[in-house]
This record gives C-alpha cells, structure tokens and sequence, in this order.
C-alpha cells in the first residue's frame, strides 16, 4: 500500500517536486515566458518550491514535538506564515516593488510561482491560514494519503506533458 | 477567535435580499470547495482573458462564492469559524490572481494595493471580530462594464 511507505506517510501536501515540476510551467504559460529566457525559467522553478525550506526549518526547530507526535500526516504543523497568507502578503508586496524596478514579467513569474505552490498545499492539504493570528486548521477537502498521491501523480504527469510541449513550442 | 467575525450592517444591504433568492434556489448537496476550487481555476484564467471574457469569468467567479455559502449554510446549519477562514482565504487567493496581472495599468495597480490592504483587513477581522473586507472584485466587475 502506498500509504505505508514512509514518505508517503509523510506527504500530507505535495511533494516539493511536484510543487515545482507543476507551479512553475502554470507561471511560465500565463506570463508568456518563452523558453529562451532562461533567467525567468530558473526563477519560476526556483520559486515554485522555496517556500518547503520552511518545513526543513521548522522540522529541526521542532524536532522534540516531532519525535513525540511522528511524522506521518503531520508535515502541515512544520510550516511557518510563509506558507500561509502572511506569506502572500509578504510576497505580494515584493511583487509589487519588482514589478516597479525590474519588470511587469518578473513580478508574474515570481508571485504565480509561489502563489500557485500555496494555493496547491491548500487545496491538498491543511493549513492555518490565519496565522500568527488565529491557529484554526483548515482542510478544503478530506483527502486520503492514497488519493492524494493519485492526485499529484496526474498534476505532475499533466504538468511534465506541459514542460515537454513548452520547450518544443 | 472561537466566533466568526461580525458583518458590518452596512452589508444587509445586499445580503437580505441574496438570502431570499437563495431559498428558492437548487441546491445539489455537495462539497462547498468545489466551488471555490471552480473560483481559483476561474480566477487564474482572467490572466488570459480579453476584457469581455474577464466579465463573464468575474460574474461566474462571484457567483460560485455566493453558491458556496449558500451551500454551506443550508446543509450545515449555521456558519462555522472553519467555513469563514476557508472562504475568506479562497477570496483573497482568487483576488490575488486577478489583479497580478492587472499591475501593468494604473487602476489595476490601485487594485492590487487594496488586495494588499484586503489581506491585512483579515488578519484586523480575525483579531477584532468586525467583519471588515473590501468588495474588490465585484467592483472590478463594474468598473470593466463601466469601460466597456
């Protein structure tokens, strides 16, 4: 069963992969990035996944609450306001000051990448958006692990046929 | 904040009105998220779209929220502080990923600066318990009717 497999028993989201393989060919098709602008392209992978270094961050800060309630399902407790709205505040108002000094295309690129990875974990899986002001765990939908690794193997499928047909365009 | 935040009075306005209508309406007994999971799709594409599109993709985008609380509240009784922040939330994502794309004009920027301002009114509201949120996309809908 794929569930019992520990790293699925660990993915309560999508896996930073699948941010990154999905978010980034979203942000590229919808500001018209075409493939011979490198720069923008590593951008927009780039940014389609930073924001999981949280979870790295918080995993090794909380590591003795970790050790106590385990790691399968519980991946959403190891994130930190950048994963939530504060993090689209907070990126919102950087897009805005790109979009002033470096360019209308950069600042796409920039805010879809990481919004559309937000919005993903969203979706997916659960999140306190309110935070640091309010701790109320939110879950749009009861995804079961299996259904979710279903889930993230079409989007990433999806999104590889995309990158295929992106970069022969 | 175990209560939802209170609306302003100011909003009975549109909302009684909406309340009747929504009485009469068919419903199907189904997951409000798909609706808003629908407002999110929706609200990437207005990147895409010409004008006229946006105000069909706007209208659709406004009418799926209102078809979300409709549903929320006639199949699970009463608003619940969940089902507030999952939709206040879902709206500024989709607010979001409209006006992005709105910054290279000067209303479009003046737009996105109120959706600035609309995601710290949340975190205002959270703490106050005084609904407070600006209606951005509805008047981004009469804004794009009135220049057309």
């Amino acid at each position: 069963m794929l569930g019992s497999l520990p790293y699925y028993g660990i993915m309560k989201t999508m896996s930073t992969p699948g941010h990154m393989i999905s978010a980034s060919i979203i942000s590229l098709i919808v500001a018209k990035v075409s493939p011979s602008q490198t720069n923008l392209v590593y951008i927009a992978i780039l940014f389609s996944g930073i924001v999981d270094i949280d979870h790295v961050v918080m995993l090794a800060k909380n590591r003795t609450l970790f050790k106590k309630i385990g790691f399968r399902g519980t991946l959403h407790h190891a994130r930190s306001i950048f994963h939530e709205l504060a993090g689209v505040l907070l990126i919102g108002i950087a897009s805005l000051f790109i979009s002033y000094f470096t360019g209308h295309q950069t600042a796409l690129v920039i805010f879809l990448s990481y919004v559309t990875h937000l919005s993903q974990d969203f979706i997916l899986g659960k999140s306190f958006p309110f935070q640091p002001f309010d701790n109320t765990e939110i879950s749009l939908f009861s995804f079961s692990i299996r259904n979710k690794i279903i889930i993230e193997g079409i989007v990433v499928v999806i999104s590889g046929l995309a990158w295929i047909q992106y970069l022969h365009a | 904040m175990d209560t939802i935040p209170t609306r302003l009075k100011v909003a009975q306005i549109y909302r009684k009105p909406l309340e009747l209508l929504e009485k009469k309406l068919l419903l199907p007994n189904i997951n409000p998220g798909i609706y808003q999971l629908f407002a999110l799709i929706a609200s990437l594409s207005t990147l895409f779209a010409s004008t006229n599109i946006k105000i069909v993709l706007l209208f659709l985008i406004l009418f799926s929220d209102w078809l979300d609380g409709a549903t929320a509240r006639r199949y699970n009784g009463k608003q619940t502080k969940t089902g507030y922040i999952t939709d206040t939330t879902i709206d500024r994502f989709s607010e979001g990923f409209i006006f992005i794309g709105e910054t290279i004009h000067l209303i479009g920027s003046f737009f996105y600066i109120l959706w600035l301002i609309n995601i710290a009114l949340n975190f205002y509201s959270s703490k106050t318990k005084n609904h407070l949120s600006l209606p951005l996309r509805f008047t981004y809908l009469v804004y794009l009717l009135l220049i057309q």
